[in-house]
C-alpha cells in the first residue's frame, strides 16, 4: 500500500501544486465581533487553482466552504463582517475587500448557484437574461444577441431552444432553469466558473447530466472549474483535485485519486467512512464523534482534536499546513505516524462480465 | 429468498418472513390539479407488501410518489382507489375513531427536523403529546419518554430545552423518540436523513438500525439517495412516475438491475472511488422525467429508455413476479436471467 501511495504520490505532486495558478487566494479571513469577540468563521484560508483545473472544495454545514466562495469574489457584504486577504488571478493581485474585484467578477470568473430561481429574475423571459449577458461582454446588435442566446441555450443542452428562448424561468424545470444559469455564467467566456452545490436541488439522474454538461465545458473551452459541495460523491465524479475544509480552514489538499485511496487528515478519513455505499448494507457506519464547532468554539490548537480519535497531547498546539506524503498538503502534525483508511473499489463487485 | 449477508458487524438481524405488517394492493392517489381538466397522477397503481422486521427501501426521484405512498399508509392522504391493510387491517376503509386507535401502532418521521416541531413547546412537551393525544398519559408511560430520550442520545438536559436551540441533527432524534413513544410497529421514514450532514447521518442511520432491532419495528425507508436507501433496506423498490419499475432483495436489484430505469439510476448515482479503479460506465439519461399529469402511454419510462420497441409505448408492462423474490415491470424481462441486452443487468454498463 505505502509503496503504491510514494508510486503515485510523485506524479500527484505536480498536478496537486501548479506553478502558475490561474488564482490564488491567500490568507482569507473573514471576521465579525460577537459579544464582545473577534470570531473567525473563515481563518487565513489558502489554496489555488490551476489552469483548465476542476477543484472540489468539500466541507459540511458550517465549515465555511460557502462563506470562502462568496468572500473571495467580494460577494460577502453584510455590516459587520470583515473580509481580508488576497487574491491572484491570472497574474494580477487584488485585495479581497476591493471594488477592482467587482470588475474581475462576471467578466473573468463567473459563479452559479444551488437555486437557478432565486438567481433567474422572474419577469423576464430566460431569452431576455441570457441575451442581455452576452450584450454587456459583446457589442452585438439584439438581433444578433438572440442569435448568440439561441446558439448558447443549444450549447448547455437545451432542446428546442429557439422556443425555450421566449419561456418564463417558472415555465422550466430545475435541471433547464440549471442549464439557462450555466449558458448566462459562460457567456462572458470566464476562465474559471465557482459552482456552489450546483447539483444539490436537482434529481440524481439530473444531476448527471449537469455534471457531464461542467465535465464537457472545461474541458472544450478549457475553462477551470471550482465546485463547491457537501457532497464528496459530486466532487468525486467532476474534479481532479480536492480541497478539503473545517472550522473555516483547510485540512486537506490533495489530488481526487489521493484523498479518496489514501486521506492525510482524519476529518477527511471520517467523512469517508461515514458515508453510506452500496455494499455497506448490514454494517455499521463510522460516524465522527461531537459535532461541527460553531465559529469561534473550535478549539484553539487542531480544530479537529476533540473529535479526532487520533489526538495527542501535541494536538493542542496550533496546526500549519504540512506537506503530506501524497503530495497534497494536511493541516495535522501526526499525519506522517498515522496509516489512514481510505476507499477504493470494490473488489467483490466484478466489473461487466 | 437470500438472507442478509452475515458480517462480523452486522446489525441486520435475521428477519422473520412469517407474515406481512403492511399490503398495499393496487394503490393509486390522483390529486385535482390546480389547472385543467387532468389529474395528478401521483401513485398510479402500486402493490408492494411488508415483511414483519423488515426495512422496506422506495427509492424514487422527485414526482415519482414515493412519498406520497408514506402518506397514504398514514392515511395522511385519501387514496383514490386500491387498499392498504396494516396487520391484516384495512387502514383505507376505516372510520376516523378505529383509525386514531391504530395510529398508534405506525408512526411516520418526515425530513424536515424543524417543522416536525411545535416552536413554543419544550422538547420534553413535545414528547409527550402523543401520548396525551391518545390518553395514554400514565406515570409509567410519561417515565418511558425519558428512557427514549436518552436511547435516542440525548441527555435530561435537552428534557426543558426548546427546538431552536437544537442542531437539526438532535432535532431530528427528538423526532425519532417521538415516533417511538406510542410504541408503534411500523415507522415511515420519509427522507428522514436527507437534510443531514454525513457524518450526522452515519449517526442517524446506525440508530436507527439499533433501534429496529431493540422496538422489533418493521420499517418503510423512503429516500431519494440509493447508497442511502441501500444502506439500510432488507428490500428495495425503484419507483418512476407513479409507478414501482422494480422490487427486489436489496443487493440482488442493485448488482444484477432487471429494468433498464433502475440500471440508469445506479450509473448516475456518484460513485466515492478513486479514478483508477473505475470500471462503470454512466447511462446518460436523456431529457427530464414527465409531468404526472400527462404520464407517458404504454410503459412510463419509454421516452428515455435506450431499449424502447414499438411495444413500450403502446402497452403497459405486467408488473411480473420474475422469480428469486424480484418482481419488475418490463415487457422484455420474464425471468431474472433473461436479459434481453448484454449490457443490463451489470453496473459496469456500456
Amino acid at each position: 500500500m505505502s509503496s503504491a501511495i510514494d508510486g503515485v504520490g510523485r506524479s500527484a505532486a505536480s498536478s496537486a501544486a501548479p506553478k502558475t495558478p490561474l488564482l490564488r487566494v491567500e490568507g482569507l479571513t473573514v471576521a465579525f465581533r460577537k459579544d464582545g469577540r473577534e470570531v473567525r468563521p473563515v481563518e487565513n484560508l489558502s489554496f489555488q487553482i490551476g489552469h483548465h483545473e476542476r477543484l472540489g472544495m468539500v466541507g459540511e454545514s458550517g465549515s465555511g466552504k460557502s462563506l470562502t466562495s462568496l468572500a473571495m469574489l467580494g460577494l460577502v457584504d453584510a455590516p459587520g463582517l470583515h473580509v481580508s486577504g488576497a487574491l491572484e488571478f491570472d497574474g494580477r493581485t487584488y485585495d479581497l475587500g476591493s471594488e477592482a474585484l467587482r470588475r474581475l467578477r462576471g467578466d473573468e470568473i463567473s459563479i452559479i448557484f444551488q437555486e437557478p430561481m432565486t438567481a433567474l429574475d422572474p419577469v423576464f423571459t430566460v431569452g431576455h437574461q441570457l441575451r442581455e449577458a452576452i450584450r454587456r461582454h459583446r457589442s452585438v446588435s439584439r438581433g444578433e444577441g438572440k442569435r448568440l442566446a439561441i446558439e448558447a441555450l443549444a450549447g448547455v443542452g437545451i432542446p428546442d431552444p429557439g422556443r425555450r428562448y421566449a419561456e418564463y424561468p417558472h415555465q422550466l424545470s430545475g435541471g433547464m432553469r440549471q442549464r439557462v444559469m450555466i449558458a448566462i455564467a459562460i457567456a462572458c467566456e470566464p476562465k474559471l466558473l465557482l459552482a456552489d452545490e450546483p447539483t444539490t436541488a436537482l434529481d440524481v439522474t439530473t444531476q448527471a447530466q449537469i455534471l457531464d454538461l461542467l465535465r464537457e465545458l472545461n474541458e472544450s473551452r478549457g475553462m477551470a472549474i471550482m465546485l463547491v459541495s457537501h457532497d464528496l460523491g459530486v466532487i468525486a465524479d467532476l474534479c481532479d483535485r480536492v480541497v478539503c475544509v473545517y472550522a473555516g480552514e483547510v485540512v486537506e489538499d490533495a489530488s481526487l485519486e489521493m484523498a479518496l485511496r489514501a486521506p492525510s487528515h482524519p476529518y477527511l478519513e471520517g467523512l469517508l467512512k461515514a458515508m453510506p455505499r452500496v455494499g455497506s448494507r448490514g454494517t455499521q457506519l463510522y460516524a465522527i464523534p461531537g459535532s461541527v464547532p460553531a465559529p469561534g468554539a473550535a478549539p484553539r490548537g487542531c480544530h479537529f482534536a476533540s473529535r479526532c480519535s487520533y489526538a495527542e497531547d501535541v494536538c493542542a498546539e496550533p496546526q500549519v499546513l504540512l506537506p503530506s506524503r501524497t503530495g497534497g498538503s494536511v493541516r495535522c502534525v501526526r499525519h506522517g505516524e498515522l496509516d489512514l483508511v481510505g476507499v477504493s473499489g470494490d473488489p467483490h463487485r466484478s466489473p461487466a462480465s | 429468498m437470500t438472507e442478509p449477508k452475515p458480517s462480523a458487524t452486522s446489525v441486520v438481524p435475521a428477519v422473520d418472513r412469517s407474515g406481512e405488517i403492511l399490503a398495499i394492493d393496487g394503490l393509486k392517489v390522483h390529486y385535482k390539479a390546480r389547472q385543467g381538466k387532468h389529474p395528478v397522477r401521483a401513485v398510479d397503481g402500486v402493490s408492494l407488501q411488508i415483511r414483519r422486521g423488515e426495512t422496506f427501501g422506495l427509492i424514487g426521484e422527485s414526482g415519482s410518489g414515493k412519498s406520497t405512498i408514506g402518506r397514504a399508509v398514514m392515511r395522511l392522504v385519501e387514496p383514490t382507489s386500491g387498499r392498504v391493510h396494516f396487520d391484516g387491517k384495512p387502514i383505507s376503509a376505516m372510520s376516523r375513531r378505529q383509525l386514531k386507535q391504530l395510529r398508534r401502532r405506525f408512526q411516520i418521521v418526515f425530513q424536515d427536523p424543524t417543522s416536525a416541531l411545535d416552536p413554543r413547546k419544550t422538547i420534553i412537551n413535545s414528547l409527550r403529546e402523543p401520548l396525551e393525544v391518545q390518553g395514554l398519559a400514565t406515570p409509567a408511560a410519561l417515565d418511558r419518554v425519558d428512557l427514549l430520550l436518552s436511547r435516542v442520545g440525548l441527555n435530561t438536559s435537552f428534557r426543558d430545552r426548546y427546538p431552536h436551540e437544537l442542531s437539526g441533527g438532535q432535532k431530528q432524534r427528538v423526532n425519532i423518540a417521538r415516533a417511538l413513544v406510542l410504541d408503534p410497529v411500523l415507522l415511515v421514514l420519509d427522507e428522514a436523513v436527507s437534510a443531514l450532514d454525513v457524518s450526522v447521518q452515519a449517526e442517524v442511520l446506525n440508530m436507527f438500525a439499533a433501534l429496529k432491532v431493540e422496538f422489533g419495528l418493521s420499517v418503510l425507508f423512503i429516500g431519494h439517495d440509493l447508497a442511502v436507501v441501500a444502506h439500510i433496506s432488507d428490500r428495495i423498490g425503484v419507483m418512476y412516475l407513479g409507478k414501482l419499475m422494480e422490487l427486489g432483495p436489496t443487493d440482488e436489484v442493485l448488482d444484477q438491475p432487471l429494468h433498464p430505469y433502475t440500471a440508469a439510476l445506479r450509473s448516475a448515482e456518484p460513485e466515492v472511488v478513486p479514478p483508477s479503479d473505475r470500471v462503470r460506465h454512466r447511462i446518460l439519461l436523456t431529457g427530464e422525467i414527465p409531468s404526472p399529469t400527462h404520464p407517458p402511454s404504454g410503459c412510463v419510462f419509454h421516452p428515455r429508455c435506450p431499449y424502447a420497441q414499438e411495444v413500450c409505448s403502446t402497452t403497459v408492462p405486467e408488473w411480473r413476479d420474475v422469480g428469486d423474490d424480484r418482481w419488475v415491470a418490463c415487457h422484455f424481462v420474464t425471468s431474472v436471467d433473461g436479459h434481453p441486452h448484454p449490457t443490463w443487468g451489470s453496473p459496469a454498463l456500456g
